[in-house]
């Protein structure tokens, strides 16, 4: 190896990324650069698709839509019942696991709470216990009271609400976001 | 064989690969590994049954929200060795798991991860990791309502995150709830994305097994020095190194024959895991737990105090991590042996006592209300109307029983009851009934205080402990009684003495007696209380006629009389207590063993005082 430039083009070619300064004035750096450059737009245009749709769920808004639970006076005052419904964002091939419920309770005449039924610890059914008028928790023995009030155990918060409305006497909910605690 | 030859040296001629595979399966590998070596190879072995009834699976089921349910009964139920096959991807997973963290304590116990094997430990620890993120989303496959909860009830660990919690959620359930997407996305986790990145660093952690070579049994005190490590290493090899095909390999298929056999045999007898109820979130009668190998971490979330919870959740799995991937850091060089690393031998006991421990408490979920509780018969409660009855009826009412056991029926979450008429009065029970505590409900405000009266009736009832009544000997009998009427002898002459002794030793003396002795006779009348037992309430013959007599004595002549007397009593009083104390029963026994000490000691006074009058 005498000769200088065999070198200088030898330790080049021993280098992957190109040598920033020169990709300009040398064929071989340029080469690297522009190869690199494809490939990252070769790998942005086959995974940045791929991976939006993959998370496509992050986009769609379909949860403020107003959901029908029935006549208002199917439901009986100081009663809390389980009604089920189904999940509007959901696909025909969902099948059973689209359906959704909510323990809803009518206090007197037009109050009305819509109680989502996953425990505020780590997220389990609820059941509505009538004799003792307490929301049970099957995991950690959670207890809330009858207004979602915690009662006992590792629950940190009352239970969740949605925003309930009445229209022509029919209740509706709405399960896109739930109500600010009170 | 002649064609075969040929064959093989085509593609060698073409391929060059005949050398790489021969120089792979014989290279030397340190002597003396035996059997500790076999777990890694195990978890491959399991792995392979993985991949093969995996794909096998997937020919049937469909990842669709409607329809994974179906296929997945259809499979268990009608497929041919449908059931044999999901039973064999079940006990494999747990086989993985189980070897893998065989594995990784022989390895760390070793100080196999010590220089130049820190990435092979990473890409383990990364191996590990994938492998129970694959039986989790596996878990969730199986699309029971079962695995629609365990999601859900991730999703909701993940909320607790500060910031990010929301999104992770989000990732987790792929969308707000779970539901059809949530599967479909599980389904390419575990089907493509993570088996796919668990196959590439499976590769990374063999080729550095190659590479950096199968540490050698470690000998106390041989010191790993990162400058001189290799060149030894080689040297061992070149001088006792055995090729691992045969000499080590054939450990590695007897042992992994054993596992796959057991896979076999479990699928066989055991069974895949059974199949719940159909994946529809609006049931709400549902108890989700992980599969048996995250029990204990499900454990530690139910049993965690509540105000710890939140960083908890949080930092612990983060802990995990972090303290796994530093192992390699905090100590590459020095001491492999396990026996001169006594922390590294206590941390693997520890987690593995509490991974035990806790998968234990986990699969008896003392935490769960039990909503199945049998009711409380008739015999139990004790009576069939009245307070007490309906007092019982409240209870089961109220869900009481869903926490509560009394006599062996009702659930764990809160105190045993049975007897907790014993523990509490009715004003406290009431109080802790109204206000309710850290678990239990404040069922002041919808409980009748007639209901309230009669619950706490019938807990006031509660009670188990029944007086044990002794029947004592007709010996011990007599005993007692001589006992008791040698106490009141003390007594009466000590009073006797009290007025008609000039001596101040004497006199005080006499006080003494009398004192102690009704103490004594105090508790002999507690005692006998307890026994059931009448003591005598008068001397005997004999100490009334020594009473008169040392009535009509006086001065010097009564001190002598008096104080002889009282040691002639003592001394019998000492044998005939200390028979007592040993062969005596109930209260008795312990009155005498208790008092044994006093008449010792009172008849060493007597002595003593005695003594000192004969000097004068
Ligand atoms: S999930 Fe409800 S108490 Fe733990």
């Amino acid at each position: 190896m005498t000769n200088c430039n065999d070198c200088q083009q030898h330790r080049d070619s021993q280098r992957i990324l190109p040598d920033w300064k020169r990709v300009f004035v040398n064929r071989q750096e340029f080469l690297k650069l522009l190869s690199l450059t494809l490939g990252g737009l070769i790998s942005a245009v086959a995974v940045i698709p791929g991976f939006a749709f993959l998370v496509n769920y992050l986009f769609t808004h379909s949860g403020d839509k107003w959901i029908a639970l029935g006549p208002k006076d199917k439901f009986k005052e100081g009663e809390t019942v389980d009604v089920v419904f189904d999940d509007p964002a959901a696909q025909p091939w969902d099948g059973c696991s689209a359906r959704r419920s909510v323990w809803l309770r009518r206090d007197e005449n037009d109050k009305f709470t819509a109680f989502a039924i996953t425990c505020t610890h780590l997220g389990c059914p609820v059941k509505w216990e009538a004799g003792p008028q307490l929301f049970m928790c099957p995991c950690h023995g959670g207890v809330y009271y009858n207004n979602g009030d915690v009662a006992g155990g590792p629950p940190p918060r009352p239970l969740r609400r949605y925003p309930i409305r009445i229209k022509d006497d029919v209740i509706e909910i709405s399960v896109g976001q739930f109500l600010p605690e009170t | 064989m002649k064609l075969l030859d040929n064959v093989i040296n085509w593609l060698d001629d073409r391929t060059g690969l005949k050398a790489p595979i021969i120089d792979t399966l014989t290279h030397l590998v340190p002597p003396g590994a035996k059997w500790a070596y076999v777990f890694g190879s195990a978890v491959l072995t399991a792995l392979l049954v993985q991949l093969v009834t995996g794909v096998a699976l997937a020919t049937v089921y469909v990842p669709s929200g409607g329809e994974a349910f179906d296929t997945i009964l259809y499979i268990t139920t009608q497929a041919p060795f449908g059931k044999l096959v999901r039973g064999m991807h079940y006990f494999g997973a747990s086989a993985m798991i189980v070897f893998a963290v065989i594995h990784m304590a022989q390895v760390y116990l070793w100080g196999a991860y010590k220089y130049p094997r820190e990435v092979n430990w990473l890409s383990g620890v990364a191996l590990l990791f994938f492998t129970v993120a694959m039986g989790f989303t596996g878990q969730i496959l199986r699309w029971d309502q079962n695995s629609v909860w365990t999601v859900a009830v991730g999703a909701e660990q993940a909320l607790r995150a500060p910031f990010v919690g929301d999104l992770i959620s989000k990732f987790l359930v792929s969308g707000k709830t779970v539901g059809g997407t949530t599967l479909s996305h599980f389904f390419a986790l575990h089907v493509f994305i993570f088996p796919g990145l668990l196959l590439a660093l499976l590769a990374l952690h063999l080729y550095l097994v190659l590479k950096n070579g199968i540490s050698e049994p470690p000998l106390p005190g041989k010191l790993v020095d990162p400058a001189t490590y290799r060149e030894k290493y080689h040297a061992m090899l070149h001088r006792i190194g055995k090729p691992f095909w045969p000499d080590a390999a054939w450990r590695d298929m007897v042992f992994s024959s054993i596992v796959v056999a057991g896979i076999l045999a479990c699928a066989v007898w055991l069974g895949p895991p059974a199949i719940e109820k159909p994946p529809d979130p609006s049931l709400v009668d549902a108890q989700p737990r992980p599969d048996w190998y995250l029990v204990w971490y499900f454990a530690i979330l139910a049993l965690l105090p509540h105000k710890a919870e939140d960083p908890i959740i949080i930092l612990f799995p983060i802990f995990l991590a972090v303290t796994l991937l530093s192992v390699p850091f905090l100590s590459n060089k020095g001491e492999r042996s396990f026996k001169r690393r006594p922390w590294a031998v206590a941390i693997v006991i520890f987690a593995l006592g509490s991974i035990t421990a806790l998968t234990y408490e986990g699969f008896k979920e003392p935490w769960t209300p039990k909503f199945d509780a049998v009711p409380l018969t008739q015999e139990i409660v004790g009576s069939g109307s009245g307070p007490i009855s309906s007092g019982a009826g409240t209870f089961a009412d109220k869900g009481c029983l869903y926490c509560h056991t009394i006599s062996g029926h009702g659930g764990k979450r809160g105190p045993d009851l049975t007897d907790v008429g014993e523990r509490l009065t009715q004003e406290q029970l009431t109080l802790r009934i109204v206000n309710g505590g850290y678990n239990m409900p404040a069922y002041g405000g919808n409980i009748t205080p007639k209901e309230l009266q009669d619950l706490t009736t019938f807990l006031e009832s509660r009670k188990t402990h029944k007086p044990i009544v002794f029947s004592i000997t007709d010996v011990e009998k007599q005993r007692i009684s001589a006992i008791a009427q040698d106490g009141i002898a003390e007594i009466k002459l000590g009073e006797l003495a009290k007025s008609k002794a000039r001596n101040d030793g004497v006199k005080s003396f006499a006080q003494k007696m009398v004192t102690e002795h009704t103490i004594a006779a105090t508790e002999m009348q507690n005692a006998a209380n307890e026994m059931k037992f009448a003591l005598p309430d008068e001397m005997n013959d004999e100490q009334k006629k020594l009473f008169v007599e040392l009535n009509s004595l006086d001065g010097r002549q009564f001190e002598d009389k008096y104080m002889q007397e009282i040691l002639k009593a003592h001394a019998g009083a000492v044998s005939v207590i200390g028979d007592e104390a040993r062969d005596g029963t109930g209260a008795f026994k312990t009155w005498a063993q208790n008092t044994l000490v006093t008449i010792k000691r009172h008849h060493h006074k007597a002595q003593t005082i005695i003594q000192s009058e004969q000097t004068q």
